[in-house]
């Protein structure tokens, strides 16, 4: 269970008990369904994004394991205010953490919390879990509906 | 008048009402019944005599000059008798003595709610009506004097009553002595009542025995009423003394998919008199009627059984060892008798027989009386001495002859006493008829039934298995994902491994030594794989990659050319995706509708709703065998034969129960069944379709190319016969030879002792599972192989998965190819351990450890 540990550290499980901005926006000016169909992980993501190309306002629904759920809280705080610019760096960022090696030192530069996720990195299986959320933003904002991590 | 027939009219003149005191009149109604009628028919029809059929072979002569003194108990109870240590030893429930209750122990408050084990007055207060309608209901007493006698003088019954789906959790124990002295013959009456409810499961160990010399007379009638569904295993003992007559009659009715094991171990040292008569009722029903007499000095055993099928897709398995020394005497009378509606009939008979000595004799004869014309019926006795050539080879070794002679005895008479561990399961028929009849000498120390039984090492499978042998993270690998894939046996790795080393050819093909070799092990394999599923024509078996290329050539040749416009294709709601897209690409293409058979909570088909949506536009019924997800066991035969009724095409997927039982397609007699090999413990890459010759014969060719024509021109081309038809191009052929020693591997351990290890299993991981707080079985059928899908409350499954992972514990997590049957139970998903026969309690123990931990995590 040590090792499990690092996965499911207390920010994971807290997040998956008790998700942030976990609600509809009322006219969302973006949104798109993600869906993880080896999970079972379904999420709607909401965004409002300002006429300067700001995230005003971002939310997510649905259902999902402890780490679709807690990556989605987690994105959608961190991301919260920021450039579309700022976004996308963000996801590469998070992407390439939970895709480096575990035998290399995680770089978490600019994560802040979300560094909680390099423990993903040693269950591969789990790395769609993590990026469901963020694959969902990506397609709201670039106008898709849906979004899936296969 | 016989001095048998006086003593039971003095003893008439003595009887008081029975049961007048008893708080339910309609009991006490019945028992005045049984009385009179009993009583009637014994007068009518008089003592049996060799003349009437059913006791040619007893001398009936001796039960006339049998005098007694009393019936029932002495004035006061012979006190040394319950000192007896095999009634000290023996513990049981009920005691009787001479008949009548003498003690009932307080064990009896172990047993479970809705678990009974009463006296008759007990049971006066407690289930007055079911004894009412139960007892002396298979008893017929214009049929037979003694049952008739019976009825008119028992005066206590013991009555085991099990509610729908209980277990008593132990054996049920009932013990009847018979007392008495040289000075005073006395004759007992015993009455032994089983009612087992819907889908309860039990088993009754009733002994029968002499306190001392004890002459006289004792009669036994015992009566097995066996709900749908219910599994109840009987074992008899029965011991007298040679001053003694005894007279054992059991009857026993088995409704839908009941179970029925007897198992009679007969030592007396007189007469004894042993009926069984078993009827099938309803179909699906399985006998087992097993027995062993030993006779010696100037015993009589006389065994007279019936098996009555009277419905179809029933099977019995009937096996009686005699061994008789001195100047003992035996007879064998068996018979099996099926009805003119009772199809699909599967009914095996033997009787071996070894006798010891010069003066011993055993009069046999099988009957078999058969008025349906689809059935399999198999049946012989045989009568041997102890083979000369074992015994010299015993002897040969420094073991004396007294000793060398108790080990041939010993190994002749140990399949019984292995049989009574038996699951209720009879043993799968490639074995049973593979073994012809030959004389006991051939082989005394017969390897028979389940002879691997005792010998089920599970640490020895488990070596056969390199990779249980590994670890995964960092502990020793727990797997408990067979029903994805099987591991395979280290027989199937260097089969595969040799062929490609030495043996390796293209098939079919070559004129080379080599290539005709390859060739006919693959063809080999063929045979094997019929033989394995019960299939009596291997031009039946196509071999294709896995179940679900089975189900996708069938939906595009059988399919192709049979459904229309229209037409409608059942499945049920919990299908795997290999049994619902193909057939959902061909309603599509034909404009057919999908319809599909409700399920209930538990995961239980509704054969209701499934019987009301065949209907004149029905073409197919498709269906699993065992339910990946829920590991629920259908009715297969009894589906089949639904569709049959109604000219409706069947195909079963049978991918999650050729692994884990006996399968015989031939008594299902579905038209199309298909499994993969690679979860039958061979490789990937070899699957099975079984399809009715006639079908494939008429039906179009799946892929074009080499291998499956006859003569190729631009004119046109005319196709191989089945099966080649349907197996264009190069095979899979290593993986074909590694499936066929998997089928080798598993039938050197008995699909039937596979089957009876796994349940076990399954009943230990159940328990297990219930203790881990939060946590929800899907699938609770009570037909079911060992799979295990469960949610916890607080943890996603797939969570559950990666945290069971972390402990080295493999299981799934997901939909499990089936998103409708999900969404009907109402899970997004569901984490799944499924078992094997390699898995041990050790590894459930792991399992429920781990989860336990998941669930704190994630509380």
């Amino acid at each position: 269970m040590d090792d499990l540990r690092e996965l499911y550290q207390a920010t994971i499980l807290g997040h998956n008990k008790k998700p942030r901005n976990f609600r509809v926006i009322e006219h969302a000016s973006h949104e798109a369904d993600g869906h993880n169909p080896l999970c079972g992980d379904q999420l709607t993501l909401y965004a409002r994004v300002t006429e300067d190309g700001t995230l005003e306002d971002v939310s997510f629904q649905g259902s999902g394991c402890a780490i679709s759920k807690a990556s989605a809280s987690l994105m959608t705080d961190h991301v919260m205010g920021k450039s579309l610019d700022e976004i996308d760096a963000d996801f590469e960022r998070f992407h390439d953490l939970v895709t480096s090696s575990p035998s290399e030192e995680a770089n978490t530069e600019g994560l802040g919390k979300l560094a909680v996720f390099a423990g993903v990195r040693e269950y591969p299986m789990r790395v769609k879990c993590a990026t469901l959320a963020w694959h969902a933003l990506k397609a709201a904002l670039e106008g898709e509906a849906s979004a899936r991590t296969e | 008048m016989s001095a048998f027939v006086d003593s039971v009219s003095r003893a008439r003149d003595g009887l008081s009402e029975r049961a007048a005191d008893f708080p339910s009149p309609v009991l006490a109604s019945r028992l005045g019944v049984l009385r009179s009628d009993g009583l009637a028919a014994f007068d009518e029809r008089g003592l049996p005599t060799r003349r009437d059929e059913r006791w040619k072979g007893t001398n009936t002569a001796r039960l006339g000059d049998l005098a007694f003194d009393r019936v029932g108990p002495a004035a006061t109870v012979d006190e040394s008798a319950l000192a007896d240590p095999r009634v000290a030893d023996f513990e049981a429930d009920l005691l009787f003595v001479d008949g009548r209750l003498a003690r009932a122990s307080a064990d009896r408050s172990d047993l479970p709610t809705g678990v009974r084990v009463l006296s008759l007055a007990e049971a006066a207060t407690e289930i007055p009506e079911i004894v009412a309608e139960k007892l002396g209901a298979l008893v017929d007493p214009k049929t037979d004097a003694i049952a008739a006698l019976n009825a008119g003088l028992f005066e206590d019954v013991a009555v085991v009553a099990l509610d729908p789906h209980t277990r008593p959790g132990r054996v049920i124990r009932i013990l009847s002595l018979s007392t008495g002295a040289a000075h005073a013959p006395s004759a007992s009456f015993a009455r032994l009542l089983v009612v087992a409810g819907a889908g309860s499961e039990g088993m009754v160990v009733f002994e029968s025995a002499t306190v001392g010399d004890a002459p006289g007379f004792t009669s036994v009638v015992s009566e097995f009423h066996v709900a749908e569904n219910a599994k109840i295993v009987s074992a008899e003992l029965q011991s007298g003394s040679a001053a003694r007559v005894q007279v054992s009659q059991t009857r026993a009715s088995l409704e839908r998919d009941a179970r029925f094991a007897s198992h009679v171990l007969c030592l007396s040292e007189g007469l004894v008199r042993s009926e069984i008569e078993a009827a099938m009722l309803a179909p699906g029903g399985m006998a087992g009627l097993y027995g062993l007499f030993l006779g010696r000095d100037a015993s009589h055993h006389d065994h007279f059984t019936t098996v009555e099928h009277a419905a179809p897709h029933c099977e019995s398995d009937e096996e009686y060892r005699g061994v008789l020394a001195d100047r003992s005497s035996g007879v064998f009378r068996g018979r099996v008798l099926v009805r003119p509606d009772a199809q699909k009939t599967d009914a095996r008979q033997s009787n071996p027989n070894l006798l010891l000595s010069e003066g011993a004799s055993i009069d046999t004869k099988p009957q078999l009386e058969i008025y349906a014309d689809d059935v399999k019926a198999s049946h012989g006795s045989t009568i041997g001495q102890l083979d000369d050539e074992a015994l010299f080879f015993l002897r040969a070794r420094g073991i004396d002859e007294a000793t060398a002679r108790l080990v041939l005895t010993r190994g002749f008479a140990q399949t019984f006493v292995d049989g009574l561990f038996d699951d209720f399961r009879p043993r799968p028929r490639g074995r049973a008829t593979r073994r012809s009849p030959r004389p006991a000498r051939d082989h005394p120390p017969e390897r028979a039934r389940g002879a691997g039984r005792m010998t089920f090492d599970v640490s020895k499978i488990r070596s056969d298995f390199p990779i249980l042998g590994t670890e995964m993270r960092g502990r020793p690998l727990t797997y408990l994902d067979s029903g994805a894939s099987a591991q395979k046996p280290r027989a199937v790795i260097d089969a595969m491994s040799d062929f490609y080393s030495s043996r390796y050819a293209n098939i079919h093909r070559g004129v080379y030594q080599l290539s005709a070799d390859a060739t006919r092990d693959y063809e080999a394999v063929r045979g094997k794989v019929a033989r394995f599923i019960g299939a009596s024509d291997e031009r039946e078996i196509v071999f294709v990659r896995n179940a679900t290329e089975a189900i996708n050539l069938v939906a595009r040749t059988w399919g192709e050319a049979n459904v229309g416009e229209g037409d409608e294709i059942v499945l049920t709601w919990m299908e795997h995706h290999a049994n619902i897209v193909p057939w959902q690409m061909l309603a599509e293409r034909k404009g057919a509708t999908i319809r599909v058979a409700e399920i209930d909570d538990d995961g239980v088909l509704d054969l209701n709703h499934l019987t009301s949506l065949l209907g004149p536009r029905t073409k197919l019924l498709a269906f699993t065998h065992v339910s990946n997800a829920l590991g629920t066991i259908n009715p297969v035969a009894e589906l089949v034969a639904l569709a049959k009724e109604r000219g409706i095409t069947t195909l079963v997927d049978g991918a999650q129960a050729v692994p884990h039982q006996p399968v015989d397609v031939d008594a299902i007699g579905a038209d199309f069944y298909v499994f993969s090999g690679h979860k039958v413990f061979g490789p990937s890459g070899a699957g099975v379709l079984h399809g009715r010759h006639a079908l494939l014969d008429a039906m179009p060719p799946f892929l074009g190319g080499g291998d499956m024509i006859e003569v190729v021109s631009f004119d046109g081309t005319t196709f191989a016969p089945v099966p080649q038809k349907f197996e264009a191009g190069t095979p899979d052929i290593a993986s074909v030879i590694g499936f066929g020693a998997a089928i080798d591997y598993l039938e050197g351990i008995g699909m039937d002792v596979i089957a009876a290890y796994e349940h076990e299993l399954l009943e230990y991981a159940t328990a297990g599972l219930e203790t881990v707080p939060g946590l929800r079985i899907i699938g609770r059928a009570k037909e079911k192989a060992a799979v295990l899908s469960f949610v916890l409350e607080d943890a996603h499954p797939h969570d559950i998965g990666t945290c069971l992972d972390g402990e080295g514990v493999a299981i799934r997590a997901g939909h499990h190819c089936a998103q409708p049957l999900m969404n009907r139970m109402g899970v997004p998903a569901t984490a799944r351990a499924s078992l094997a026969f390699y898995n041990t309690r050790e590894d459930i123990d792991r399992l429920v450890e781990a989860l336990v931990k998941t669930a704190e995590l994630f509380a």
